[in-house]
């Protein structure tokens, strides 16, 4: 029964990938837009600086869901999205870190 | 553009790293989620946008559906002192209130008021000379279509709202993805937009109607999807937000909607459900009204709302005319509402801040006269054809697939059949049989329903109980027996009438509307056409062509059409241009 297994392989790569898209997708778009309204608001008032990356982090989902389906293998698509979901997310939350770190010591 | 591209590629054979067959490998693979993300939430998004495109005429459904407020007077200059005396006659404790004012699409005044800080409006209509009240049927009106298209309400005060906003938006940004990724899948589209042939029959028409929809209007598209997701950004993407306005004391979105909404944090009052509000002073209204008229010479005035500030001073704010420009929302004036003097005028306008509100005010459309209306109302109707074409296209595609297996024989185990409308045969996979069903219910078991609606609007008794909400579970109990007779046409009891029979049912639903208007209340055809009234009037016109489209589908689609069309559209091949039909992937297997 090889042509079964190949299909339920098939199948649990999609939800992986279909997983990715979603859930990664969100994860990477939420992380640019804390990352890149963190990065804004030094130049210009906040309401501006969400405005603006929440605007941006639409397309920055739709290419991740994008990358997701075009991806070699599932684990790229994974990789693809959370990796720098986690990158964005670490920039975005920096500043409490830091801060954590000043008061702790 | 199927099932068999992408574990080929991803799992098994991993393809050399050329440049052209890279390009080629992306685009077949944003086809594919093109297709499933399409498929996936087609059906809700057909909802979402039919419904949606319906609410472009929201006050005109609320007008037909409270026939009690034809033939009201033109408004009074003073009506808004007029129709708070009348409130304050009725209502003596109110603590906060809310005027609509009259204008071309409204004849009535319309007054939401409490009594208590929290709690719910209550809604008054007023006649816009006297101020007194009009007793109006029980109903939800237009604002059902409204509120069903981003929150999916099933009942006037719904408990799910926040869960269906959230199934809303996901739908929306699926729609987003099928249209980025529908550029690039559909990348000669201009010539595809000059080919459309219908006579070809089968899957081309289907992708050539899918195309043509899909392009003509597809900044709309963008346009309507994009913004929608952005006026719920709060809700759906807050993480801007939660690093921008970080206080001590969590997430302060009371001074970012206070920014978004450009007024000082301190008006801006959050009351609990247990806190006490003193009633309102009487306010200085006509100084205030004539205030404002000056300030906006010559602008309209949309609605006036007068409670009590964080320090529990009574402010009123008068709120310019949605029609009066494009970014949503209007200008506000804020003034004290005892001595009725001007204290600042809300109106942000950073760019960030004017683009998220030209975005808001495209998608609400509150500033399209009736041409502009209109010509929404069409992109909203072709998107829903788009949409609809797309998920024919789907069933269409695995037909053709079944008639030239020895060209896929990967795909002939999973797709064998055909589940096209008018050609139904026995052997059809489940799935492939639940997806015409749900098509069905979809496609021809929503307009019929939301038939269904209006005429329960003039059948029901007046005084039923709970009365909106009788008229809603008429909506959705049609709606489901739709997808039983999609279920028992496709699955259960294969045979070749079921959409014709739904699109027949909804042909005389629609058709009859104006008929039961005539019976059931004075504002009938024979009244409005002769007296010019084109609102009142246009809607059962428009209901007629609704109908009228209907039964013509219910005629193409009838059974036993399709062989005789298929052997008329095989005798005169209608003439394309061959180049782009061979260079066009996918369509190597005619439907024909």
């Amino acid at each position: 029964m090889k042509t079964a297994r190949a299909d339920w392989r098939y199948r649990l790569a999609i939800m992986s990938r279909t997983l990715a898209a979603t859930a990664g997708g969100y994860a990477l778009a939420a992380g640019f837009a804390a990352a890149l309204t963190l990065g804004l608001v030094p130049f210009m008032p906040r309401v501006e600086a969400v405005l603006t990356a929440t605007m941006l982090a639409w397309l920055a989902y739709a290419l991740a869901a994008a990358w997701a389906f075009y991806a070699r293998t599932a684990w790229g698509a994974w990789g693809g999205t959370l990796l720098p979901a986690l990158a964005l997310g670490a920039c975005a939350t920096t500043p409490q870190w830091t801060q954590w770190m000043r008061t702790a010591a | 553009m199927n099932l068999n591209t992408l574990p080929a590629g991803a799992a098994a054979a991993p393809q050399p790293a050329k440049t052209p067959k890279d390009r080629e490998g992306f685009r077949q693979a944003m086809s594919w989620l093109h297709t499933w993300a399409g498929l996936v939430l087609g059906w809700l998004l057909f909802a979402i946008f039919l419904t949606g495109t319906l609410s472009f005429f929201k006050s005109e459904f609320n007008l037909w559906m409270r026939p009690e407020v034809h033939g009201l007077p033109a408004a009074d200059a003073h009506v808004a002192p007029k129709a708070l005396a009348a409130l304050q006659r009725r209502v003596p404790d109110v603590t906060q209130w809310i005027m609509r004012l009259p204008d071309e699409r409204d004849p009535a005044v319309t007054l939401l008021w409490r009594d208590t800080g929290n709690g719910r409006f209550e809604t008054l209509r007023m006649n816009p000379q006297t101020g007194e009240a009009i007793t109006t049927r029980d109903t939800m009106g237009g604002d059902f279509f409204y509120r069903f298209h981003f929150e999916l309400r099933t009942a006037q005060k719904g408990r799910w709202a926040i869960q269906g906003r959230w199934v809303v938006g996901a739908a929306t940004l699926m729609m987003f993805i099928a249209l980025l990724t529908g550029i690039v899948t559909h990348r000669r589209f201009f010539k595809d937009f000059f080919t459309f042939r219908p006579a070809k029959g089968g899957q081309r028409a289907w992708l050539d109607a899918h195309n043509v929809s899909g392009v003509l209007v597809l900044p709309f598209y963008l346009m309507i999807t994009f913004s929608g997701l952005m006026i719920f950004h709060t809700l759906y993407m807050p993480s801007g937000i939660a690093t921008a306005y970080r206080s001590d004391k969590g997430i302060d979105s009371n001074a970012y909607f206070a920014d978004l909404q450009g007024e000082k944090p301190e008006r801006r009052v959050r009351r609990g459900a247990s806190d006490k509000v003193d009633p309102l002073p009487p306010i200085a209204l006509e100084r205030i009204v004539d205030a404002a008229s000056t300030r906006w010479s010559g602008g309209r005035i949309g609605t006036l709302q007068a409670r009590r500030d964080a320090e529990g001073r009574a402010v009123v704010e008068v709120t310019r005319h949605e029609g009066d420009r494009l970014q949503y929302r209007p200008p506000r004036l804020l003034f004290d509402g005892v001595t009725g003097q001007w204290l600042e005028q809300a109106d942000p306008t950073s760019p960030a801040v004017t683009t998220y509100g030209v975005l808001y005010g495209l998608h609400m459309a509150r500033f399209a006269g009736p041409g502009m209306r209109w010509a929404l109302f069409g992109f909203g109707l072709l998107g829903s054809l788009m949409i609809a074409t797309g998920m024919v296209l789907w069933t269409v595609k695995r037909s053709a697939r079944r008639q030239t297996p020895s060209q896929r024989k990967g795909a002939a185990r999973d797709a064998a059949t055909t589940s096209a409308p008018h050609t139904t045969t026995p052997r059809i996979p489940f799935g492939e049989r639940l997806v015409t069903a749900i098509n069905m219910a979809t496609l021809g078991g929503l307009p019929l329903a939301c038939g269904v609606f209006l005429a329960s609007n003039r059948l029901l008794p007046l005084t039923t109980d709970h009365r909106a909400d009788a008229e809603l579970a008429c909506f959705f109990s049609t709606w489901g027996m739709a997808l039983l007779w999609g279920l028992w046409s496709t699955v259960v009891r294969p045979h070749r009438a079921g959409w014709s029979v739904l699109m027949a049912a909804g042909a005389a639903v629609w058709t009859t509307l104006p008929l039961l208007n005539a019976i059931t209340t004075p504002t009938h055809l024979g009244i409005t056409l002769p007296a010019g009234e084109w609102m009142w009037a246009g809607m059962d016109l428009s209901f007629l062509v609704t109908g009228a489209l209907m039964g013509w589908l219910a005629w193409r689609l009838r059974p036993g059409r399709s062989r005789q069309h298929k052997a008329a559209s095989t005798r005169t091949p209608r003439t394309a241009p061959e180049a782009a039909l061979a260079a066009t992937p996918d369509v190597s297997t005619s439907g024909a």
